[in-house]
């Protein structure tokens, strides 16, 4: 952070109402020069509107707001804007996208000329520039957006959830040429809501109902806690989830990966005591337990179930009904090839999966998972390769077996134009639910989505989040035996994520075989086993522990006094995947042992002081990366 | 307003569109199609209606008569026996009018006594039972003033229809009022998508943040959409010519003003109703019944103006096709120019000016609705 003492962005008292609705409620924050600042919160907390506001595209009720030192509609030229929807033209191409935003914002000929080649060779886009807009990865059109809030070289960058509905790997990148463009004395203002993200700003202001309810570093934020993270393997983690849950005393919050157990404790001494011995109570042999600082996305859970946000869980009202026994496979395909054209979207996947097994299918945009899916599903015939879906291997589509499968696609299967309630008993309907059963699974749904008594809303007023919650309430209210989810949790905030969570680990414990795609790898680790898909091959299969314990190499956290000097040395060392800056801190993949020596040196002679270096467990996301970024280009 | 901003915005527009499919079909295969089925299906004349004439005074006069009934392109003239009664051929169906000329017609005209000649008119077709009346009324005032002494009073002929279209080619009525009607739509239906489409995306927030101004940007979508529109009419009006020989019937200069006017008050009229709508669906909804209802019923394409009510009437002076109706039947057809149509082009850019500030209005601060 350079010349912290200038404020680019100042908000004092900033207030603004739709008609009754108070969206946001007096918030102050100051943003200084060259600092990436990140807005984090659950939908509906007020993000989008500061951002309006900010970009001065809409009026406050009330507060002062000033972008380097003027008011946002004077400030608009030296402030780019990159909304939430891709804000980009599809119709035009990549060239066509950047001259018309050149246009509108007053770039002079020569140097948009010589701007646009700098930004697209940062961007990877260069040599590209006559590819249509439409024909890009979501990767690839969030860093072209980003490129066109670049080209009149703004000296502030608002940016509104970039990166959702973008891979862990174009995540990635993107994340370092915003910490490079900060480097270059960019100020940036950031929302997002993945909460490993945040962990990247020097400051983060946490705001729940309009207001703002934290504000600091990461650290300060995670340190305002005043908790340790304690990470519980044992052999079954239903039965250590639900022993934790049970004790009150001693435990703040719980949470079930796949293949561990977090529990959020005051103390890590007093903690470790507490869970030895409330597993030892219910008989339950701890592998092991680490002691980890607690993670942004903690301190949100928790500060949010302070101020009574998030719904109380409501188990499923299954009735009885006869099921495969665990173990026996609910999926089986052998071979599926899928061919578009000239280009293959599937190549040769075989993929297992058993009753009560969540199995999570990871990969970069356009790596084949939704075709898969679609395939798996019945709605998209393979071009090879055979399927047996709950015992059946011919006409997929029959009525009987399609009552037995649920299906969530990515984008929203509700009716805008129909109430909450329509939409789920239409749903009921299709899937054919009996009129006693009918209605407990309505207000099952209702109860979970936290909407009971707002069911007459109508589908298009609800937030994008609301919505998933409801569509996927809708997916899974015939109790299906086999359930494919296709990104259920995208731009949902991470409060409902767990619920999500939750409700999935239930259904996969009550016997269903759950299918997955997801963007967010932390909560891949929820499942029991997952591949990795790189251009419609599958890359890697396995559980979350085994594919990291595959990983070579260590990952090492480095904190330095110089960040992105010392992140700017690395790089010139090693493959831009091997370091990553989160925040203040250095995180590097050491392959050889003699790694981390040359990586001293690099530090010692760019003039870093390093504070501390100490190992990491790779997380699924460094091994998601470092996994696609050995494999050999196509 | 900054030029460089309004050719960004234009360029951009044009870009746009050239790459979709969809909206260059609309601007071209759909006119080319309309103009088509009406310029050869639409026939709002009568033509050979069969009619038959029970001559019982077999005189020059009345062969003179049933000539001239013949001539006309409207009638042919059935012979029938003098044996049934009118009522019974009229009731065969065959004929829809009959007509008697009883005896010594030619002798009572000649002596200046009224002379009867007795018609019977099937009314199913209101239409066309008017159009045989007025045919039978103007040939007997004209056949019967040539027979008649010239002392007798004088017949006026009310038979003027076919002054400026003496050859009787409907093509030259239809086809230059078709002109008006698919310049009227399809430059609005593209210029409300070309404006709507931005807000259903969101890309309109890209604008909003840069200095662009509403002004800069109606302008850039105005003139991208107003190119647009005069290749439209080029394209229909060189098929015009090519396939009914459509031509200048006399100074071509009111319409080369009228036609880029025209097709600049419809693309604002788009423009505008872009702006007040938020989806594509409900501006190709608005703008479509819009212009069905105003520019196909209101502008005097398919009835005259001034057999509607006054209050109808009045409504018509604002549609803009109603004025440019005027000016291409004038260019096409009447052939008279600048002294019969100089306050339709006036009007048309009095209208442009309006419709400007009415697109313009809900757009003027460039920043996003108040209702979240």
């Amino acid at each position: 952070m350079t010349g912290a003492e200038s404020v680019d962005v100042r908000v004092r008292g900033l207030t603004k109402h739709y008609g009754d609705v108070e969206a946001v409620r007096g918030i102050d924050f100051d943003v200084y020069h060259g600092e990436i600042f990140g807005l984090i919160g659950p939908d509906g907390a007020g993000k989008t509107t500061t951002f309006n506001v900010l970009a001065g595209i809409l009026d406050p009720t009330a507060g002062d707001v000033t972008l380097l030192g003027e008011l946002p509609r004077v400030a608009r030229t030296n402030v780019g804007y990159l909304t939430q929807q891709f804000s980009l033209f599809d119709d035009l191409s990549i060239d066509e996208n950047l001259r018309y935003i050149a246009g509108l914002r007053d770039v002079a000929a020569e140097a948009f000329a010589e701007r646009r080649g700098r930004y697209l060779a940062l961007m990877d886009l260069a040599g590209i520039g006559d590819r249509l807009a439409s024909q890009l990865s979501g990767g690839m059109k969030q860093k072209l957006a980003l490129c066109c809030a670049l080209i009149s070289e703004p000296r502030v960058l608002l940016l509104d959830e970039p990166t959702v509905g973008v891979d862990p790997l174009s995540r990635r990148e993107f994340w370092s040429v915003l910490a490079r463009l900060a480097l270059n004395d960019v100020t940036i203002v950031v929302a997002t809501p993945y909460l490993d993200e945040a962990e990247r700003c020097h400051r983060v202001a946490l705001l729940y109902d309009g207001e703002i309810r934290d504000l600091g570093t990461p650290a300060e934020l995670e340190a305002h806690l005043n908790c340790r993270r304690l990470e519980v393997r044992t052999a079954d983690v239903a039965a250590t989830e639900r022993a934790l849950e049970a004790v009150h005393d001693g435990i703040v919050d719980v949470q079930s990966f796949g293949d561990r157990v977090d529990a959020l404790v005051h103390d890590a001494t007093d903690g470790e005591r507490v869970v030895r011995a409330a597993l030892a109570a219910s008989s339950i042999a701890v592998s092991t337990i680490d002691d980890e600082a607690p993670t942004l996305e903690n301190v949100f859970v928790a500060r949010l179930r302070e101020l009574g946000s998030g719904t109380p869980y409501t188990p499923f009202p299954a009735t009885a009904r006869s099921r495969a026994k665990d173990g026996a496979l609910a999926i089986d395909a052998h071979g599926l090839t899928k061919q578009f054209g000239a280009f293959r979207a599937v190549d040769n996947v075989t993929l297992k999966v058993a009753y009560g097994e969540i199995y999570g299918l990871l990969g970069a945009n356009g790596a084949g998972k939704t075709t898969i899916i679609k395939m798996l599903c019945g709605l998209l015939a393979p071009t090879s390769g055979r399927i047996a879906l709950a015992g059946r291997t011919s006409d997929l589509r029959a009525a009987s077996l399609r009552r037995r499968i649920g299906y969530m696609s990515q984008r929203f299967t509700l009716y805008d134009d129909l109430s909450i309630i329509e939409n789920l008993r239409f749903y009921a309907g299709i899937y054919g639910l009996q009129s006693s059963e009918r209605d407990a699974r309505i207000a099952w749904v209702l109860e979970t989505t936290g909407l009971r008594g707002r069911e007459h809303l109508l589908t298009a007023r609800l937030p994008g989040g609301w919505k998933q919650r409801v569509a996927f309430g809708a997916a899974v209210m015939h109790d299906p035996e086999i359930l494919f989810l296709d990104e259920p949790t995208s731009g949902v905030d991470p409060l409902a994520r767990r619920q999500f969570w939750r409700l999935i680990d239930e259904r996969a414990r009550a016997g269903t075989a759950i299918l997955i795609t997801t963007h967010y790898l932390e909560e891949a680790e929820h499942c029991h086993r997952l591949c990795f898909m790189s251009m419609g091959r599958m890359v890697t299969e396995g559980s979350p522990t085994a594919i990291k314990a595959a990983q070579p190499g260590r990952l090492f956290e480095i904190t330095t006094d110089a960040p992105e000097r010392a992140a700017a040395a690395l790089e010139r060392l090693f493959p831009a995947w091997r370091v990553a800056l989160f925040g203040t801190r250095l995180h590097l993949i050491a392959i050889e042992n003699v790694d981390l020596d040359r990586a001293a040196d690099a530090l010692r002679s760019a003039g870093v002081n390093v504070v501390q270096t100490r190992p990491l467990p790779f997380s699924l996301e460094d091994a998601f990366i470092g996994t696609i970024e050995r494999q050999p280009a196509a | 307003m900054n030029l460089r901003r309004v050719w960004v915005q234009c360029l951009k527009e044009l870009v746009e569109f050239r790459r979709d499919r969809l909206t260059v079909a609309l601007a071209f295969a759909l006119p080319i199609g309309m103009l088509l089925i009406f310029g050869f299906a639409i026939r709002l004349q009568i033509k050979n209606i069969p009619v038959a004439v029970q001559d019982f005074d077999r005189s020059p006069f009345s062969r003179d008569f049933i000539s001239r009934i013949g001539a006309s392109q409207e009638l042919v003239v059935v012979p029938e026996p003098l044996g049934p009664s009118p009522t019974t051929i009229l009731d065969a169906g065959n004929v829809r009018a009959v007509i008697v000329i009883p005896p010594g017609t030619q002798r009572a005209l000649a002596a200046g006594r009224p002379a009867p000649i007795q018609s019977l008119v099937d009314a199913t077709d209101v239409v066309n039972a008017l159009t045989i009346k007025q045919i039978l009324t103007a040939t007997s005032a004209f056949v019967g003033a040539t027979y008649a002494p010239p002392s007798a009073p004088p017949t006026v002929a009310l038979h003027v229809r076919i002054w400026f279209n003496p050859g009787g080619n409907e093509a030259l009525f239809i086809v230059p009022g078709v002109y008006a009607v698919i310049l009227a739509m399809f430059p609005t239906l593209l210029a409300a998508i070309a404006m709507v489409r931005d807000k259903e995306r969101g890309t309109i927030v890209q604008a909003y943040a840069s200095r662009l101004r509403a002004s800069e940007l109606i302008a850039g979508k105005c003139v991208a959409l107003e190119c647009i529109g005069l290749a439209e009419a080029l394209a229909i009006m060189a098929i015009g010519f090519a396939v009914w020989g459509v031509r200048f019937a006399g100074d071509p200069l009111p319409l080369l003003i009228g036609t880029p006017l025209l097709v600049c008050c419809q693309v604002l009229l788009g423009l505008l109703i872009g702006a007040r709508m938020n989806t594509v669906t409900s501006a190709i909804q608005a703008s479509g019944s819009v212009n069905s209802l105003v520019s196909v019923l209101l502008s005097g394409f398919m009835y005259p103006v001034f057999t509607m009510p006054p209050f109808f009437q009045l409504l018509s002076y604002i549609v803009p096709a109603r004025h440019f109706i005027n000016i291409t039947r004038d260019a096409f057809v009447r052939g008279a120019g600048w002294p019969g149509v100089w306050t339709e082009v006036l009007t048309l850019a009095v209208i442009a000016m309006v419709l400007a500030v009415g697109a313009w209005l809900p757009m003027r601060r460039m920043q996003l609705p108040d209702e979240g």
